[in-house]
């Protein structure tokens, strides 16, 4: 059970010393502490404030694609705008709702978890943030450009995405400023996770989120640049006469691909490998027990970032490669199945015997667990070579990707959110309505992606605004799970805001198994914190694993 | 920032320079795989015959 209704905030001699810093916690205000930001809890705010007006309006363009195929024909919107709203919804999505989501989440928690003051680089993290709306308005702005906003689907395969209208080169330009903050952030992380961790913090203390985080940040500072050379590319075939990717001029547009993907499934795990963090954190402390495998968890993650590299061609089986480059592709793949599955089993053995709750961080958690399992699944069905080559390009790989990125990487967000937020506010949010928002979430998240495999698996291409009558059963049930979905979510920025408003004061610990430096420190976390590095002797008690 | 993070920042000037050189080494390496994955097409390219390297051909279309 949560310890959040009247202990005082301050219960150790590490709180007490706080407390004492808190008398000399300045801070700037108005709009400059905003901009001219280096604090990283503020910029962690800003950065979840982004992604969630990120999420909003990408998710409102997930409504037009679900209204749009609500039913066969061509009713709310032309062909175009359609393919448009598929490539935007995903654009938005992953690079401005879920990447910049898990970046708040590390300059919010990664100092205050290895005691470090700050992130190395506060100035860096600072323009790393305030490049992300520059990006993203010119690339909403494309939506009013002549010909419209890019329609090639995310994967921006050339030569279609060459063809694109006065989109193109603004839409370059934004995934550009988007890698830059994404090299940068990753940068700050991992120079302040070599750099600045407090005496006593190994390498081996560090909690899974640090670690996921470490891990992950290798993995964006090898898979952007080449996201970035592959647009830089696209871009010369464009205005400079270059034929990288066009086949009459000598270039190859399956090398696009080649190229596309060995940056596109790191990605994968560039969005999923903090969620793991974050679901290590929150299992232990709703089981009352320690994470099952440390170490092992550890080298699972680090495997499944290594491996995240060798796979890339699984995307690509219909283009026709070689058989021994389908054959290492396919088994490659299925190797990413034995570390995750050391993963699954080991939460399922940290909650095995334990005495479990489920306050709504669980709840997420769990949810993350079941679901995101059932994506890893389909998944092991599209590594299969023969299968994959009925799968390819149905709402069967939408259904797979979706269950990996909603009910996995944005359920963990969502959870990590619900666990951390009374440490930065403060406060105790309210728990009926956010396990409300877990049972809303759940259902209709099923309901809107499940059809989906049946869908594809009866051979529904995807990327289409129109289909064939005998799909139109399931779309109908697959749209109201999308608009439910989509309205369930309105709980949540409400949760939070009325939490910040009106919530009950909550605890140094709050959750009373937590573990963890950051749970040393006093609710909110001061504006300055570990000014003066925590003692080994605190390390090592939070360090429980 | 207040003057003890100052101090924990900036005090030790062997930290300074392991900050400075691991930015400066992570930067190389994003630069290596931008230039590099551009560079490997430009070569694949001209192995090739036309393509990328041929912009002569593709001007003239």
């Amino acid at each position: 059970m949560a310890e959040h209704t009247h202990a005082p905030a301050a219960t150790s001699p590490a709180h007490a010393v706080h407390a004492v810093h808190d008398e000399h916690d300045h801070r700037p205000h108005g709009w400059r502490r905003w901009v001219y930001a280096t604090n990283h809890k503020d910029i962690g705010t800003m950065y979840l404030v982004f992604a969630g007006l990120m999420f909003l309006i990408g998710g409102s363009f997930a409504m037009v694609i679900r209204a749009e195929l609500f039913e066969p024909g061509m009713q709310l919107v032309d062909p175009q705008f359609f393919n448009s709203m598929t490539t935007m919804h995903a654009l938005f999505m992953i690079f401005g709702a879920v990447m910049p989501a898990w970046t708040g989440l590390a300059n919010w928690l990664i100092p205050m978890q290895i005691g470090a003051p700050d992130m190395a680089l506060p100035r860096l993290n600072n323009l790393s943030f305030w490049i992300l709306p520059f990006a993203f308005t010119l690339l909403f702005s494309t939506l009013f450009v002549p010909g419209g906003a890019p329609a090639g689907g995310w994967t921006l395969y050339a030569p279609l995405m060459v063809q694109t209208g006065d989109a193109f080169p603004m839409t370059i330009f934004a995934i550009h400023m988007m890698g830059a903050s994404s090299i940068l952030g990753a940068i700050n992380v991992i120079v302040t996770i070599m750099n600045m961790r407090a005496k006593g913090m190994g390498l081996l203390r560090m909690p899974l989120f640090v670690w996921t985080w470490f891990i992950t940040a290798f993995l964006l500072i090898a898979a952007m640049p080449v996201l970035a050379g592959a647009v830089t590319m696209l871009l010369t075939d464009h205005y400079f006469g270059t034929t990288f990717f066009t086949a009459t001029g000598g270039g190859d547009p399956i090398m696009f691909q080649h190229i596309f993907w060995f940056f596109g499934h790191p990605e994968v795990y560039i969005l999923i490998l903090p969620a793991f963090g974050v679901v290590s954190e929150i299992i232990p402390t709703f089981s009352r027990k320690p994470l099952f495998g440390y170490e092992t968890m550890v080298y699972a993650t680090a495997s499944i970032g290594f491996l995240s590299f060798i796979v890339w061609a699984h995307h690509m089986f219909v283009t026709g490669i070689p058989l021994a480059g389908q054959l290492f592709f396919m088994l490659s793949t299925m190797l990413i199945a034995v570390p995750t599955g050391v993963k699954v089993f080991n939460w399922t053995a940290t909650m095995y015997k334990g005495s479990l709750s489920f306050e709504p961080p669980m709840l997420f958690a769990l949810g993350f667990l079941f679901m995101f399992t059932i994506g890893g699944f389909s998944g092991l069905m599209l590594a299969l070579v023969p299968a994959d080559y009925e799968y390819h390009g149905t709402y069967f790989v939408v259904a797979h990707f979706h269950y990996v990125l909603v009910p996995g990487a944005i359920f963990a967000i969502i959870g990590a959110v619900y666990y951390w937020l009374p440490k930065w506010s403060g406060k105790m949010y309210d728990m009926r309505l956010a396990t409300w928002h877990f049972w809303l979430s759940t259902v209709f998240v099923n309901v809107l992606f499940f059809p989906q495999h049946f869908l594809g698996l009866a051979g529904m291409p995807r990327r289409i605004p129109d289909y064939a009558v005998q799909f139109t059963d399931w779309n109908m049930v697959s749209s109201i799970g999308g608009f439910a979905f989509g309205l369930s979510q309105l709980l949540f920025p409400y949760i939070v805001l009325k939490c910040l408003r009106s919530g009950e004061p909550a605890t140094g610990r709050v959750w009373e198994s937590a573990h963890g430096l950051e749970w040393e420190l006093p609710s909110p976390a001061p504006y300055h914190s570990w000014g003066e590095p925590p003692s080994e002797a605190l390390i090592a008690r939070g360090a429980a694993h | 920032m207040i003057a003890g993070q100052m101090r924990v920042l900036d005090s030790d000037p062997e930290r300074r320079r392991r900050v400075r050189r691991t930015t400066l080494v992570l930067a190389c390496v994003a630069l290596a795989f931008y230039i590099g994955f551009i560079v490997m097409s430009v070569m694949r390219s001209s192995r090739q015959g036309g393509g990328a390297a041929d912009t002569t051909a593709a001007a003239s279309r």
